[in-house]
């Protein structure tokens, strides 16, 4: 039997930590991985904006709205910003994330700014100059007894095409 | 002074720097709660309470940019003496403790979860995003979602101040004991250590004198605030509003570049030591440059309100469109509706007023109404905001005597 050297008790024990450092860091590292709600940051369920008609025709209008989530354990509340601008019977409803980097966008001049890298829209949320790469994203909209609901849903940032969130 | 001593210098204080750093972090532990709901607030009431607790977050925070420079003066005058081909190892373990630095930085930037902290990692994570490949999965891990919240805060913290703790420690030490011979002769030249000494106590004044700057609490859908970078990332964010280029080139290609550069530096033939430096103060010199223009043509800007002045601000707004119309613009109680009352509207420039009024009578007239002219506002504003409209009040109406 090997007399037991502080060295060669050392050199066993490197191994045997080691081995369990990594078995237990794979698992560590792949729940932050794993634990991520795949669930998209929109709802199911249609928003209600109140009554169509009270919406001020020709004017884009800041409308706040909040939704509950499920994220794991808890109901989360999400707010968000979106733009409305009433015409008639159509509606156009624009999100306020900028699809560049996801700041907020604001009005300026009949269109839109985005102050973090200067993006500018039109009023119908087309580029009209700056990196964004694509259009303001629209949402889907619908009036049931003269009330006017949105569909909220978020896009990725970055790209050209609009590409739902989750 | 020569080049060799800035670097002796550079390397001492960015050490002194990062233990206190490390050590200031521990004490911050102890009051902080990395959650969606309570960041904010923690770090509110440790900055109210003042003291010591504000010491440390002022020093913690003036540290951070402190190391940045001091790691960058340090890492400059190491290419400048020529050391990176013959110390190597030494080069590339300088550079990964600037790289984990640079992520603390990063990652304790969210942890206030202020209109800057929540902004500015909203965009920078955009960055990630865009990153080919691997962007969303790399951004969907750090936010532990789809949006910045309490697991996102709980995850920046881990790696703020646990992961990257640990590796800072891990790496140091074994420079340290690789360099230990040479350390012994820095640290026993008597110039350079009150030189060290000298630049901590200067950090400490600073601390006391400027304290950290904190804004609102983070609103995800504030339209109006305009997020910025801090003052050595500025000329890239300038950059990126006049030149359309393809996202990953800012996020995947120039760091890609920049990383092997720096990597690659020890086996890039070597240039005379007169060479290096006119390259190092070049690249420098460039960068102030561009600082300089786009700190010029950002100045009309409106500057980041830091939390009281912000307070205040918004205290106004709701003072000129609530109480003005009663009250009047001057606090005499003589705005143009206050003529129809049947009493008169308290004048808050008495000092009468103020001595036969308290705190919690001035509250609960705002809150619950007073009177029949008096309407009560308790929907229409929080607690905090009549405490900081009260606030508003006195330091504009009550006279100082």
């Amino acid at each position: 039997m090997n007399k037991i050297t502080r060295r060669n008790f050392l050199k066993t024990w490197q191994g045997v930590v080691g081995a369990f450092a990594t078995l237990a860091t794979i698992p560590s590292l792949y729940y932050w991985w794993w634990d991520q709600p795949h669930k998209p940051n929109n709802t199911e369920n249609w928003i209600d904006l109140g009554k169509a008609k009270k919406i001020k025709e020709n004017l884009w209008l800041k409308r706040p709205i909040s939704f509950d989530i499920q994220d794991r354990w808890k109901t989360r509340t999400i707010k968000e910003m979106l733009y409305v601008f009433r015409m008639g019977k159509s509606v156009t409803i624009l999100s306020s994330i900028c699809p560049h980097a996801g700041c907020l966008i604001k009005t300026e001049n009949n269109g839109f700014i985005c102050p973090c890298h200067n993006s500018f829209f039109d009023n119908k949320g087309l580029v009209v100059e700056g990196p964004s790469p694509r259009p303001l994203d629209s949402m889907e909209w619908t009036v049931k007894k003269g009330r006017l609901y949105v569909k909220y849903e978020q896009f990725r940032s970055g790209i050209g095409t609009k590409e739902l969130l989750g | 002074m020569t080049i060799k001593s800035i670097f002796k210098i550079s390397a001492g204080i960015s050490f002194i720097f990062l233990s206190l750093l490390m050590v200031t972090g521990w004490g911050l532990g102890g009051g902080y709660i990395p959650s969606d709901s309570e960041a904010f607030s923690s770090i509110l009431y440790l900055r109210n309470m003042g003291g010591v607790g504000q010491m440390i977050r002022s020093l913690h925070f003036y540290l951070s940019s402190s190391l940045i420079i001091s790691g960058f003066i340090f890492l400059i005058s190491f290419y400048i003496l020529g050391y990176v081909s013959r110390f190597t190892k030494q080069w590339y373990f300088s550079l990964i403790i600037y790289f984990l630095i640079v992520g603390s930085c990063f990652t304790g930037y969210l942890l206030p979860m202020d209109q800057n902290a929540f902004w500015g990692t909203l965009v920078r994570l955009g960055i990630v995003e865009t990153i080919p490949f691997f962007g969303t999965f790399i951004a969907n891990i750090l936010r532990g979602g789809l949006t910045i919240g309490s697991e996102t805060l709980s995850r920046f913290f881990t790696i703020h101040s646990s992961i990257i703790p640990i590796f800072l420690s891990v790496i140091s030490l074994v420079l340290i004991q690789s360099q230990w011979e040479n350390i012994k002769l820095i640290v026993s030249r008597a110039s350079i250590l009150y030189g060290t000494i000298l630049g901590v106590i200067l950090l400490y004044y600073w601390a006391f004198s400027f304290s950290a700057p904190l804004e609102l609490p983070a609103n995800p859908i504030d339209v109006e605030y305009i997020p910025r970078p801090e003052w050595y990332f500025l000329w890239l964010f300038e950059f990126g509003k006049y030149v359309e280029w393809a996202p990953w080139i800012r996020s995947a290609l120039l760091p890609l570049l920049g990383t092997l550069f720096l990597f690659g530096l020890p086996f890039i033939k070597q240039q005379s030591s007169k060479q290096r430096y006119t390259i190092a103060i070049t690249w420098c010199s460039v960068w102030l440059i561009l600082t300089g223009i786009t700190l010029y043509a950002d100045r009309n800007l409106p500057d980041k309100l830091d939390y009281e002045a912000a307070m205040f601000v918004e205290a106004k707004e709701n003072y000129q469109s609530l109480c003005y119309d009663c009250h009047g613009s001057t606090g005499k109680g003589d705005g143009p509706q206050s003529k129809t009352f049947s009493l008169e509207s308290p004048d808050f420039t008495l000092m009468a007023y103020w001595d036969q009024t308290s705190n919690d009578q001035i509250i609960k007239a705002i809150k619950d109404g007073k009177g029949e002219d008096m309407p009560d506002f308790k929907k229409k504003l929080s607690q905090q905001q009549i405490e900081e409209l009260l606030n508003m009040m006195k330091i504009s109406y009550r006279p100082k005597y």
